[in-house]
């Protein structure tokens, strides 16, 4: 678990981008469910949140507390058209730079 | 996990928050993230977010404030400035209630550098056992290192102050000019304060919720 981790840690923003890029709008709790949900398990919400508040900061997603049924507010996060920008960029380059770690681990393994 | 270690936790990350320097808007924000993550999962604030000393120096990283150790809050220009006045102005104003005529000699003007010098320990004590959470036994000793140079820092400073000497003499003023510098310097001290509090308010950001702390 620790190892996955740390590779998670290396593509964490663009999995954010990502995963907001399909719904549109997420929350904190939502989005760590997701994560886990979508093969990537391990995220602390002490990770992700600092992690939400600087892509915020950099204008490349948009926040937003509302308030909750019944319970607290809930902070969503909203991609913007920078966001999705720098996910059109850097994604392909992820992909690509995994695909080669997998084919370098592939032949290892079966060499 | 109880109302009573969440707010404890809130407590706790909120000073270590603010020893980073974090900016008050900020805080409330992080405050309220972590209480709303913690009532829709009811996992412990710990568990999900660390230590509050750990989750503020993620904190601070990320958005890129002080970042480096809360002991630098400590040092900081207007704290020491806070304290300066403090001293300064209790000093005078603890003469001119003895005295009719107030002197300072190089003495009691090294008493009251060493004094504040020696009060920065206390607090960077105080610190570490607010933010230092990995043991309650390491918090405890730092309490009570900080406890007891609180105690001995005083009498420390007195024994500068005498070795220093009275000679020789820098100022003698009349009762009422040192009641009046005390005034100012308290009343300096008190304005700082209140200018910085409410530049530096921790509002909850969270719709229909009052709040600040």
């Amino acid at each position: 678990m620790e190892r996955q981790t740390q590779w998670l840690r290396g593509v964490l923003d663009l999995a954010v981008l990502a995963l907001l890029a399909e719904s549109g709008e997420d929350y904190g709790y939502t989005l760590v469910r997701r994560l886990d949900e979508a093969g990537l398990p391990g995220m602390k919400p002490g990770t992700l949140y600092p992690l939400l508040n600087r892509l915020d900061s950099e204008g490349l997603v948009r926040s937003e507390w509302r308030a909750g049924s019944g319970g607290p507010g809930r902070k969503f996060f909203l991609l913007t058209e920078q966001g999705r920008a720098v996910l059109a960029e850097h994604g392909p380059q992820w992909t690509e730079f995994a695909k080669n770690a997998t084919a370098v681990l592939e032949r290892g393994m079966s060499s | 996990m109880t109302a009573e270690s969440s707010e404890k936790y809130r407590n706790e990350l909120m000073f270590a928050l603010r020893m980073r320097e974090v900016p008050g808007d900020r805080v409330g924000d992080v405050l309220a993230e972590v209480e709303s993550y913690v009532a829709e999962t009811g996992q412990a604030p710990v568990e999900a977010f660390g230590t509050p000393g750990e989750y503020a120096a993620r904190v601070a990283e990320e958005f890129g404030a002080v970042g480096g150790s809360p002991r630098r809050a400590v040092l900081r220009p207007g704290v020491l400035l806070v304290a300066a006045l403090a001293l300064c102005g209790a000093e005078l104003a603890t003469s001119a209630a003895t005295t009719s005529e107030v002197t300072l000699t190089t003495g009691s003007l090294v008493g009251i550098v060493a004094l504040l010098a020696l009060l920065v320990v206390p607090l960077l004590l105080a610190m570490r056992a607010a933010t230092e959470l990995h043991g309650v036994g390491r918090r405890v000793w730092f309490g009570l290192g900080a406890l007891a140079t609180l105690v001995l820092a005083p009498f420390v400073a007195n024994w500068i102050e005498r070795a220093v000497g009275a000679e020789p003499v820098l100022v003698t003023m009349p009762r009422w000019i040192a009641f009046a510098l005390a005034a100012v310097f308290l009343l300096g001290m008190v304005a700082l304060l209140v200018r910085t509090i409410r530049g530096n308010r921790i509002v909850d950001p969270r719709p229909g919720v009052v709040g600040g702390s």
